[in-house]
Formats: C-alpha cells, structure tokens, sequence
C-alpha cells in the first residue's frame, strides 16, 4: 500500500507532457499569425469547407470572366476606333463631294481621294487585335479582305470585274467613246450592271474572305454577347461601292449629265453607308456597355464572395498573438519547474 | 513471557526488516518502469508477538486499469484514422491547393472560359488541354493515393496479426506462471506486472475487457465478446491482399476481389461481423479499407464518370461519344490522344468537337467557333444527381467529397487528441495510485532502519541481561 498520491515517474512525466502539448500548440499559433488563416482550415472548419472551396472556385471564375471581359472590351474599342476613321474619311468625301464635284478639276481631285480611300477602308477592315482579325466575322484567324485587293486595288480580280462591267454594258450599247454615254444610260449602268459587281455572291468571291457566322462570347454566368463584326456588313459594302464608282469614272471621261448622275449615285451611297456605319457603331457601343456593366457586376459579387471566404478561414491574428504570448510564459515557467523539481528529492536531506 | 521470546521476536523483526529493505530496493530499482507497481510485504504476527512476510502483494487499481486499456483502444481507433488522412490530404492538398479536385476542376473551366474568348488561339487551346490534363493527373493522383491509403491499413493489419498472436503466445506462457505461482503461494507480482503491460499493448490494436478467475487466472475478450485468451491463447488469422484498386472492395460479386477478413478465434471482427469490435487500430484499418477508402474513391469516380459521361460528352444529333477526358483503366482516366498537342494531337477539336471521330459542331469551320466552348463552360453549371441522391453540379459535389473528407479527418484529430489526452492523464492517475514513489520508499527505509537498530539493541539488551545472569556465581 501507498499513503503517497502520486508516483515519482508521474512527477518526471508531468512536465514533460505539458512541454510537448505547448510546443505543439506553439506551432499553430504561429502559423496562425504568420497566414492570418487557420494553420490547418480542413481540420478547423470541417464540413463547412464545402462552402469555402465552392466560394474559391468561383471567385477566380470571376477572376477569369473579369480579364476575359476586359479583353472583349478592348476589342471593341480597337473597333470603334478603326470604324471612327472610315466614318471620317467618308465624311469628308461626301463633303467634297456635295461642294466641289461639278467642276472638272474638282471631280478629278475626288477620283484621286476616292482612290485613296480604298485602300484605307481595306486596310482598316483587315485590322486585328492579337491573334484575331476584328471583322472577319466568325473567321477570325483569316484576313477579312482578299490578299489581291489589299496589295493593289488597281490590278485585282474586283477591279477587273468592274472594268469587264463597264466594257461589256458600252459593247452592248455601241458606244466607243464614254463621253457618249447618256445620263440614262449612266443611271441604268449604275443601278443593274455595276451593283451586280457588288451581289453577295460576286462579293464573296473578289472581295471578302469574312464569314457571315457570328461568335459569341460569355461575359458573365449566363450572359453572351456578340462579340464580332463582319466585313460583309452592307455598311462597307456600300461606301466601298461609292470609292469604287468614283474612282473608276469619276474623272473627265464623262459628259457633264452623266457625271451628275455618277456624283449623286455615289453621294446616296456614301450616305446609305455612312448610316449604316453610324448603327453599328451604336450596336458596338451598346456591347460594350453591356461587358463593362457585367464586369463591375462581377466585381462586386468579387469583392462579396472574398470577403465571405476570409470570415469562414480568417483567425484573429491579434488573439493569437497574445496566444503565442502566453503559451512561452508557460513554457518557460514549465521548464523553470522542471529544474526545480529535478533537483528535490529527499536524498539531498539524509 | 520470557527473556527468550523476546529474543526470538527481535530476531524475527531483523528478518522482516531485511525482507522489507530488499522490497525497498526492488522498488527503487523499478521506479522508472512505468508498468512497474509498487510491492509491499504483508506482514502477519504469530505467537508471542513474533512476525513474518506472509506474502508479497502489489498495489493495484483494476478500475482504473480497466479505464486505461478502453481509453487505450479507443486512441488506437482515431490515431489511425487521423493519421492516414492526414497522408491522403497531403497528396490532394489544402482547401485553397490548385491541386485539389475541385480546385483543377475549376482550372479546367477557367481555361476553357479563357478559350472561349478567343477560340483561334492556339496558345488558350493548348493552356485549356494543359488545365484538362493536371485535372486527370490530379485525380489519378488523388485515387493512388486513397489506394495507397487502402494498402497500407492492409499491411498494417497483416502487422498487428502478426504481433498479436506473439503477444497472446506471450500472455499464454505468462499466465501460466502467474496461476501456478499463486497457487503455490510464491512471488509472482512481477510477472504479473509483466502479463498488464501485455494486455495493454494488445488494447492498442484491439478493444478489449478483461476477467479473472480463480488463481489470478485471467480472461480476454474483445470489447465485443470474441474470446481471445482463455487458459490458451486463440489464434488470429488475417489474409493480406497484393494490391488495392478501386474494384477491390467486401461487397464485390468475385471472391477474388473481396479483401481479406480479420478474424480472431475464426470470427471476423468487424464488416458483416455478428460480434463487431468497436476500438483498436485495427477496426481503424479496416474501416479506412473498407469504408473509408472505397466511399473517398466512389466520390472521386463519381467526379470522373461525370466529367466524361456528361461534361465532355461529344453529341452532335447524330455521332456520340466520349470528348476530351476519356477512361483508361479502372482507376486512371486521361485525355484524349487526338486533342493532346503531346501526343501529336489537334487541341482545336476542343474547339470543333470530333475528338472521338465524327461528331462535328463547327460547320462553317470558323476558328472563331465558339459555341461548343460557351456550351462547355455552361455544363459546369448543369445539375447532376450523384449516388445517394446527392443534386448539385459537378464544382459542389467536389466541394461536399473534399468536406466530407475534412470532416472525418477533423473529427478523428479531435477524437485523437482527446483521447491521448485521456489515456495520459488516466496512465498517471494509474501510476500515482500503484506506481512508487522514491521519498516514499527513502522514508521506509529510514523507518526500516530504526527498526533494525531497535531490534538489534533489544538483541544486544537481551544477550546483555543473559549474560548478567550467567555471571552470577
């Protein structure tokens, strides 16, 4: 029998054990301070994990949409601002045109601009951004505009097409001489024979490579836009139409009527274009509202759902500190005790 | 009374206190043992006051004792457990590791969003297959090493059969002494001593209760009732299995891929068991075998069934069959060779469709196509019914198996350290009640040695006044 309560090997152990479970808990806490998260969320949260791994997953699906939109967006800026200078160029030729075009020297310095001017809606319709062509439609790895009419107008299969127009409708009608050519007959040229040139069929196979299919893309959770234009919008067709018409007749071949009926056909045109040009930009305009609006959506609901992670696994980094505080007082004075107590024995007395 | 008997009783207190004094130093001795308890000789009187050591005796405490070993068995159970979730979660990572599977999952959306936005680019083709094949490594590696998992309980019980039949062969040839000992009266407290800490190790693998007849005979059961010792040790059997897939699990058609049963005395102990034992660190390996393990990896098939039988699925109205993520063995799944750039394949069938031959959904041909793309990211977002008639999309059952996961682990770490807690303090409340104490036995000795020296001067005291009476003439 023992009057004693306690043995000698649990005094030697005791502060051993509580040494041990100190330091083990010294270590979380540390880690705790050093994250600002529970040192082990899995075992802390439990089951309620479920909610914070679902909530990561989406956040950086909402990361993603987010750079995704953002380059959307300037997609359609690069957009807007190709098409803003084929409005201007337009404009100013229609401008030109309306002041200038019933003197000669006039209607040769529009042929000259009209020229130019298609070179510049070819190259501003071939236009990309990264690895994309911007009004390929859903053709986005192929240029929009044939490889023949962006090297030279002048000697390409659309230009001959116009040429052959031209040269089968004054074989039709005998005439030799273009000055001959009657503002009738000029106007009926222009209404059958050279709007054929421009068919869908006779576009597609001089002038564009585009497709007419659209893509669309994902800006939010279920929310698309159509994100591509294409070249074969009736918009470029009609103002290239009006450059083509001018600067293929537009010089002194023609008598005086049927240069007017020439000048009136490609301002109706330019104008027609122009509009139409103007809509799309609208259209753009308003996609654009749209990702820009989806993405600040997304920003929000962002902000939201981080927040929401940082509550479920965030610990208080404060009351951990305090609690590495007093987890050292505590080993110390274990240690301290240690010693002490290592040294007591009853054979120091005898 | 006479002079002589007196000299007789101081020369029985010298034998005694010698006796006492060996005992003293064999606690001494003992004191750092932890299953050592403390010996005391009962001392009786006999005629004329003279006295004897009867017996030698043991402090004890069954009650507490008892605790320990059930304390014992149930921190064998969630050590186990905790531990080798632990292992597995190391393999598939923290709640925020990109290699989780739901974390991959996610990737894999994220990439194909990415894509999305700009189908003809072939660097987001060849990113989003990329994200396509870490998610299939990921998995894989996740169902390694839930197998590996599955293993390892395997051969951690192939050990514990092992060293259970040794420690009952021990507890047999123990047992033997300890009864004949008592029987004939001799000094057995050693050996019982030794026969405890045997039954303590054997509580470490199995819950068991303990009884005792008559002679300090001693009787093990399970905590459940299956008879392991009883006058002779009662074999454990356990047939380990080579190697662990998915298909190996007890409630398979082909005996031959049912793992092997534990079995003690021929009853198995646990799984279809008519007396299943409730602690121990073998039911812990068992139920990571065959619970534990087989539920983890049915969710993780599961995930993988649905990426390729329903998110991947190439149906164009006429042609169908599996897309990007294909199966390849009963627990591997991978990606499809005619998309993987790796193996010379076309990342922009992701695009198009067509991975499995035929199905097209491109039919202009466009490599702005991106409506296959949109229609897979929206897939993310379908509601599938799991087994269990779990709903939720493929990202939430990700989750719920990763919580489900979590939860057991945390529960086993907390049921753990609670219990080492337990078993610490229950093994010192033990130990201060039979354990020794040196001042305890310094102060004894210190008793013992007046003792002596009062018996030996009554000695001297008694020779001295025999001596006077011989002296007189």
């Amino acid at each position: 029998m023992s009057n004693f309560l306690v043995s000698s090997l649990s005094i030697s152990g005791a502060p051993r054990s509580s040494v041990a479970r100190v330091q083990q808990e010294l270590v979380i806490a540390q880690k705790e301070v050093a994250t600002g998260r529970y040192a082990d969320v899995g075992k802390s949260l439990g089951v309620s994990v479920s909610r914070t791994i679902t909530m990561r997953t989406e956040v950086s699906n909402i990361e993603k949409l987010r750079t995704t939109n953002d380059v959307i967006g300037r997609r359609f800026e690069t957009m807007q601002a190709v098409l803003g200078t084929v409005t201007g160029t337009a404009e100013n030729l229609r401008a030109s045109l309306i002041s200038t075009s019933n003197t000669e020297a006039g209607a040769r310095v529009n042929q000259l601009n009209a020229t130019a001017n298609i070179s510049q809606v070819i190259s501003a319709l071939n236009g990309n951004f990264g690895s994309r062509y911007l009004f390929s439609g859903a053709a986005t790895d192929t240029p929009p505009m044939m490889k023949d009419v962006v090297d030279d107008f002048g000697t390409s299969l659309a230009s001959a097409a116009v040429d052959t127009a031209w040269t089968t409708f004054l074989t039709a009608n005998a005439i030799t001489d273009p000055a001959d050519v009657t503002d009738a007959q000029m106007d009926d040229f222009l209404k059958n024979d050279f709007e054929a040139v421009f068919s869908d069929a006779n576009w597609a196979a001089n002038w564009s490579n585009a497709s007419d299919a659209d893509a669309t893309s994902r800006i939010g959770e279920a929310d698309f836009v159509q994100s591509t234009v294409s070249a074969n919008d009736q918009s470029f067709r009609n103002i290239i139409k009006s450059y083509v018409m001018l600067s293929k007749f537009g010089g002194d071949d023609l008598n005086a009527e049927a240069r007017q009926v020439l000048t009136s056909a490609s301002i109706e045109n330019l104008s027609k274009g122009i509009t139409e040009l103007t809509e799309l930009r609208t259209d753009i305009g308003l996609r654009e509202e749209r990702v820009s609006k989806a993405s600040d959506g997304l920003k929000v609901q962002q902000k939201v759902l981080e927040m929401a992670i940082n509550a479920e696994e965030e610990v208080d980094v404060y009351e951990a500190k305090t609690r590495i505080d007093m987890l050292m007082n505590k080993l110390e004075m274990s240690y301290s005790l240690t010693a002490r107590m290592s040294r007591m024995s009853l054979l120091n007395f005898l | 009374m006479s002079l002589l008997s007196v000299f007789n009783s101081a020369r029985s207190s010298l034998s005694v206190t010698s006796q006492q004094s060996a005992l003293v130093a064999r606690n001494v001795a003992n004191s750092a043992d932890p299953n050592a308890t403390r010996k005391f000789g009962n001392q009786s009187y006999e005629r004329f006051g003279a006295v004897n050591i009867r017996s030698i005796a043991q402090s004890s405490d069954p009650a507490l004792y008892r605790s320990l070993i059930s304390a014992q068995a149930s921190q064998g159970t969630n050590q186990t457990l905790s531990d080798a979730l632990d292992r597995v979660r190391g393999v598939i990572g923290d709640v925020d590791a990109p290699t989780s599977p739901s974390a991959s999952i996610g990737a894999l959306r994220d990439a194909l969003t990415d894509l999305a936005s700009s189908p003809e680019s072939s660097t987001f083709q060849r990113a989003a297959i990329d994200a396509a094949r870490s998610l299939t490594t990921n998995i894989n590696n996740a169902t390694k090493s839930v197998q590996a998992m599955r293993s390892d309980a395997d051969n951690q019980l192939e050990a514990g059969a092992a060293r259970l039949n040794e420690l009952l062969g021990s507890l047999e040839k123990l047992n033997a002494v300890v009864v004949s000992g008592t029987q004939a009266n001799i000094d057995v407290t050693d050996e019982v001593d030794q026969r405890d800490r045997l039954v303590s190790e054997i509580s470490e693998y199995v819950g068991v209760s303990v009884r005792f007849r008559a002679h300090n005979d001693l009787v093990l059961s399970t905590d459940s009732g299956i008879v392991m010792f009883e006058t002779r040790a009662r074999s454990v059997e356990f047939t380990p299995t080579a190697s662990f897939d998915p298909s190996i699990r007890l409630d398979s058609a082909i005996a031959a891929k049912r793992p092997g049963e534990f079995k003690i005395d021929g009853v198995s102990i646990a799984g279809a068991s008519t007396m299943p034992v409730r602690d121990g660190s073998l039911v812990a390996a068992l139920k990571l075998r065959d619970e534990i393990g087989v539920e983890f990896q049915d969710r993780l098939n599961q995930t993988a069934d649905t990426l390729i039988n329903e998110t991947f699925w190439e149906d164009d109205g006429t042609i169908s069959g599996p897309g990007l993520i294909q199966r390849t063995g009963p627990a591997t799944i991978a990606i499809a060779a005619s998309v993987d750039y790796h193996q010379g394949g076309d990342p922009a069938l992701l695009r198009d469709g067509g991975i499995n031959g035929g199905a097209s959904f491109n039919l202009n041909n466009d490599a702005g196509f991106a409506g296959r793309l949109n229609e897979l990211v929206a897939r993310f977002n379908d509601q599938h019914t799991f087994s269990g008639n779990e709903v939720g999309t493929l990202g939430s059952f990700t989750a719920g198996s990763m919580a489900w996961f979590e939860n057991r682990r945390a529960t086993a770490g907390e049921d753990a350290s609670y219990q080492s807690v337990m078993v610490t303090r229950t093994r010192d409340a033990l130990s201060n009640n039979t354990g020794i104490n040196l001042d305890d036995e310094m102060s004894h000795l210190l008793e013992l040695e007046r003792t002596y020296q009062a018996s030996s001067k009554l000695v001297q005291t008694v020779g001295d006044l025999l001596d006077s009476l011989l002296a007189i003439r």
